[in-house]
C-alpha cells in the first residue's frame, strides 16, 4: 500500500467526491420517482468508482462498491423492485464512502470498516435481504470510527482550501501594484514636502512600506508548495525502471518540505525524472559490475531539497560507475559538437552532454533514449531561471546539483535602454558588461573578440527595431551564454538594476520572439522581458554561419 | 414602439474618422483615458504597443490604422478596453459617442458596399440621421496581423 501515488489517490478522490455529490442527488430523485434513467446513472457511477478505485490501487473500495453494484444490477434488469429499504443502503454507502474519502486524503492505506453495513443490509452470502434487519447497534467501534473520520475532518478543515491559481495571481497583481503606487508616493515625497518633512507622514509611509512588503510575502507564500509533492513521483519512477532493468536500487529523499513556487514545481517534474531515470539506467552499475567494483549490490540515489539563498537547490546523487570524461570528449567531437577539446576543465567536459544532439547511451533504449536528452533538461531549467551543475567521480558515482530560483514571479534583472525604450533582461543569463568603443567593434563583421574569443555580435536595435546604426562611440556590451553559446549582445545605455514582478502577457504577446514576459518598471510603466535564449537561439548560428563565410 | 431591449441589444457607438461604429457594449470592459502605448517590438502595424492597466499588461490596437483611416485627428483620442479569448486588449478610437439598444432584426444586413470582412462587419443600422457600421469587435481586434479588407474585394 506504501507504494500507492498519492498524486494518483487525490485526483481518485477529487473526481470521486464529485461522483459522490450526484450519487446522493440521484438517491433523492429516485426517492420521489424511481426512474431507469437514475438508475443507469447510479450504475455508471458506481462502476466508474469501482473501476478507477482500483486503477489507483484502492482495491478495498472497489470491493466494498461491488456489492451496491450488484444490488443496482439487479434493479436495472427488474429482478427486484425498488425501495425504502434499498435507498436507505443506497444512501447509507454514500456515507460510508464520503467518510473513507476524507480519510483516505491524509492516509492512502485507510480502510473504512463497513461491516455493520455488510450485516445491516446483506446476509452471508451477500446478497441484499430486503427485510428489515434486527436491531442495530453501534458498539464501540464505530464510536471510534467515527471519531476518526472527525478529527481528519477537523484538519482538512484547517488545511486543505483549493483556491485557483488564477485568484492568487490577481491578489498578487494588485499588491504589486500597491507597491508601485508606493514607490512613486516615496520618490515624490522629497518634492512634495520639501525641507520639511513632516515626521508623522514619513513614519507612516515607512509603516505602510513595511506592511505591504509583509502582505505580499503573504501572499507569495500561498503559491509555495512543499518538493515532497513530486518525490513520491520521482521514487516511483526509479522503483518502476529499476525493476525492467532488474538492479536493485534504494531510494533516500531528503527535505522534502522545501516550498517551491507551484508553477515551478510542474516544470521540474519532467526534468527530475529524466535525470533519475538516466542515473538509474547509466549511472546505477548491473549486479556484476557492481559485485566487480566491490560495491554493495545495492545502489543508492540521493535526492535532497534544501534553501539556499534566494533559491532551492536539488542534490540528485547516485553511486553509480559515474561519467566517463573519455567518452564524453569522443562522442562529442563523433558528433561534431566540439572542436578544440584540449584545455577543457571537467565541468565543461561534463557540460558537453547539455548539448543538443549528445547522448551518451552507446545503445538506444526504451528508457533514457527516446530522442529527449539532456538538452531538454536544461532547456526546461532554463525556461524557469534554473541551472545545473554537475559532479562526477568515476567509479563512485554522480551528483546533479540543480539551482532554481524559489518563484518565477521575481527576477533580478538589469534595465537598459535600447532607441529610447526601456527593455528588462534577466541577469541569470548575463555573465559581464562591458563597455566598448565602437572602433574596436568589428561591427559589420557582427563579431566581438571579447579576451582573445571571438563571439558573435547583435546590437539589440537590430534584434527589436531593425535598426542597424547607433550613434554613440561608446556602447556597453553585455556578454550572454545561453545553451552553451556564448554571444556578445548590444544596448544603447544601461539604466540599472531591478527587481523585477513577473507579469505574464497575454498570448498575443508570442508572436514577438524577443519577449518571454512583462513587467512594471520602476517609473509605473509597463516593461518588457527579454527572452534572450530566443535572441541567442535565433542569431547565434546565423551569424557563426556569416562569420564563416566572410572569413 | 413594444420591443423590449435587454443588455445584450445595447450598443456603444463611437467615432473612427468621418465614420460612427458601433460594437456590443457587453463586449467592452471600460473606457479609459487614453495613455501612450509602449512600444512592443516584431508585433504587426496596427499594434500600437501596450499599457499598464492597473497592474495588468495589456495590448492596444489602433483601430484607425487596421481600418486604414488616414485623415488626422486632432482631438484627445480614447481607448475602448475589450475582453476577448486572448486576453484583455484596448482599441484606440477617436471618440465615444453614445450607448444606444437595436435590435438584431433591426440590424441591415450589408448588400452594396463590402470593404471589410464579413466576419468582422455585421451590417448597419439608422440612427438619428446616421448610418452606423456593426463590428464584431472582440475578434476584429484580435486579429491584428490579418488584412481588414476581404480577400474578393481586393481581387
Amino acid at each position: 500500500m506504501s507504494e500507492l501515488d498519492l498524486e494518483l489517490v487525490t485526483s481518485f478522490l477529487d473526481e470521486a467526491t464529485d461522483l459522490l455529490t450526484e450519487w446522493e442527488r440521484l438517491c433523492l430523485l429516485l426517492e420521489k420517482a424511481p426512474g431507469a434513467q437514475e438508475l443507469n446513472a447510479l450504475f455508471r457511477i458506481a462502476h466508474n468508482i469501482k473501476g478507477s478505485s482500483r486503477a489507483v490501487g484502492l482495491n478495498e473500495v472497489g470491493e466494498f462498491i461491488h456489492f451496491i453494484e450488484d444490488v443496482i444490477v439487479s434493479l436495472k434488469d427488474n429482478k427486484s423492485e425498488f425501495n425504502a429499504r434499498k435507498l436507505k443502503m443506497f444512501l447509507g454507502a454514500h456515507l460510508i464512502l464520503s467518510d473513507w474519502f476524507m480519510v483516505l486524503r491524509m492516509e492512502t492505506s485507510y480502510v473504512h470498516p463497513y461491516e455493520d453495513f455488510l450485516k445491516e443490509f446483506f446476509n452471508e452470502e451477500k446478497v441484499f435481504i430486503d427485510e428489515q434487519a434486527v436491531e442495530q447497534h453501534e458498539d464501540e467501534k464505530g464510536e471510534e470510527v467515527s471519531q476518526k473520520v472527525q478529527s481528519v475532518k477537523n484538519v482538512l478543515k484547517d488545511e486543505v482550501l483549493r483556491v485557483s491559481t488564477k485568484k492568487i495571481d490577481g491578489l498578487l497583481n494588485l499588491i504589486g501594484e500597491l507597491s508601485i503606487q508606493q514607490s512613486i508616493l516615496e520618490n515624490s515625497m522629497e518634492s512634495l514636502m520639501g525641507k520639511n518633512q513632516d515626521s508623522l507622514v514619513i513614519s507612516s509611509l515607512n509603516l505602510g512600506r513595511k506592511i505591504t512588503k509583509e502582505i505580499y510575502s503573504t501572499a507569495f507564500g500561498l503559491r509555495m508548495t512543499p518538493v515532497g509533492g513530486i518525490y513520491q513521483r520521482l521514487e516511483r519512477a526509479i522503483k518502476d525502471l529499476s525493476r525492467d532493468l532488474g538492479k536493485s536500487i534504494e531510494v533516500e529523499l531528503n527535505g522534502s518540505e522545501v516550498e517551491i513556487d507551484k508553477t515551478i514545481l510542474d516544470k521540474l517534474i519532467d526534468p527530475l525524472t529524466h535525470i533519475v531515470r538516466n542515473s538509474v539506467d547509466h549511472g546505477i552499475e548491473n549486479d556484476q559490475e557492481r559485485k566487480n567494483a566491490n560495491k554493495s549490490l545495492v545502489g543508492k540515489i540521493t535526492i535532497t531539497s534544501l534553501k539556499e539563498g534566494d533559491g532551492v537547490e536539488i542534490h540528485i546523487k547516485d553511486d553509480g560507475k559515474g561519467l566517463n570524461q573519455k567518452r564524453i570528449l569522443e562522442k562529442a567531437i563523433e558528433k561534431g559538437l566540439v572542436k578544440n577539446t584540449e584545455g577543457l576543465t571537467k565541468e565543461e567536459i561534463f557540460g558537453l552532454i547539455f548539448l543538443p544532439g549528445f547522448s551518451t547511451a552507446e545503445r538506444v533504449t526504451n528508457v533514457s533514449g527516446r530522442g529527449v536528452g539532456m538538452d531538454v533538461v536544461m532547456k526546461t531549467l532554463e525556461e524557469i531561471n534554473g541551472k545545473i551543475f554537475i559532479a562526477s567521480d568515476e567509479g563512485k558515482g554522480t551528483k546533479f546539483k540543480i539551482v532554481i530560483p524559489t518563484s518565477l514571479s521575481i527576477v533580478d534583472s538589469l534595465i537598459v535602454s535600447v532607441a529610447q525604450e526601456h527593455y528588462v533582461l534577466p541577469i541569470n543569463v548575463l555573465q559581464e558588461v562591458v563597455d566598448v568603443r565602437l572602433i574596436d567593434l568589428k561591427k559589420h563583421d557582427s563579431v566581438y573578440v571579447h579576451r582573445g574569443e571571438v563571439l558573435p555580435f547583435i546590437h539589440l536595435r537590430e534584434v527589436l527595431c531593425e535598426e542597424k546604426e547607433f550613434e554613440t562611440s561608446i556602447i556597453p556590451i553585455l556578454v550572454t551564454k545561453v545553451h552553451g553559446n556564448r554571444m556578445a549582445i548590444g544596448v544603447d545605455k544601461i539604466i540599472g538594476q531591478h527587481q523585477s514582478v513577473v507579469r505574464t502577457l497575454s498570448t498575443y504577446f508570442d508572436r514577438s520572439f524577443a519577449i518571454s514576459g512583462g513587467t512594471i518598471l520602476p517609473s509605473g510603466e509597463p516593461g518588457l522581458i527579454l527572452n534572450i535564449s530566443a535572441i541567442v537561439e535565433k542569431y547565434f548560428n546565423f551569424l557563426m554561419k556569416k562569420n564563416e563565410a566572410s572569413a | 414602439m413594444s420591443e423590449v431591449y435587454e443588455e445584450k441589444d445595447k450598443y456603444l457607438v463611437y467615432r473612427i474618422g468621418d465614420e460612427l461604429y458601433a460594437s456590443r457594449l457587453l463586449d467592452f470592459v471600460e473606457v479609459i483615458e487614453y495613455t501612450k502605448p509602449k512600444i512592443v517590438p516584431n508585433m504587426s502595424h496596427c499594434f500600437s504597443g501596450m499599457i499598464n492597466l492597473r497592474g495588468l499588461i495589456i495590448g492596444v490596437v489602433d483601430l484607425r490604422k487596421k481600418l486604414d483611416i488616414t485623415e488626422e485627428f486632432s482631438g484627445k483620442p480614447s481607448m475602448l478596453i475589450c475582453d476577448t479569448e486572448v486576453g484583455p486588449i484596448g482599441a484606440i478610437i477617436d471618440k465615444v459617442e453614445y450607448v444606444v439598444p437595436f435590435l438584431q432584426s433591426e440590424i441591415q444586413d450589408l448588400k452594396l458596399e463590402r470593404k471589410m470582412d464579413k466576419t468582422y462587419l455585421k451590417g448597419f443600422f439608422q440612427y438619428q440621421e446616421n448610418l452606423i457600421t456593426v463590428i464584431e469587435i472582440k475578434s476584429f481586434v484580435s486579429n491584428f496581423d490579418e488584412n481588414t479588407h476581404s480577400q474578393e474585394n481586393v481581387a
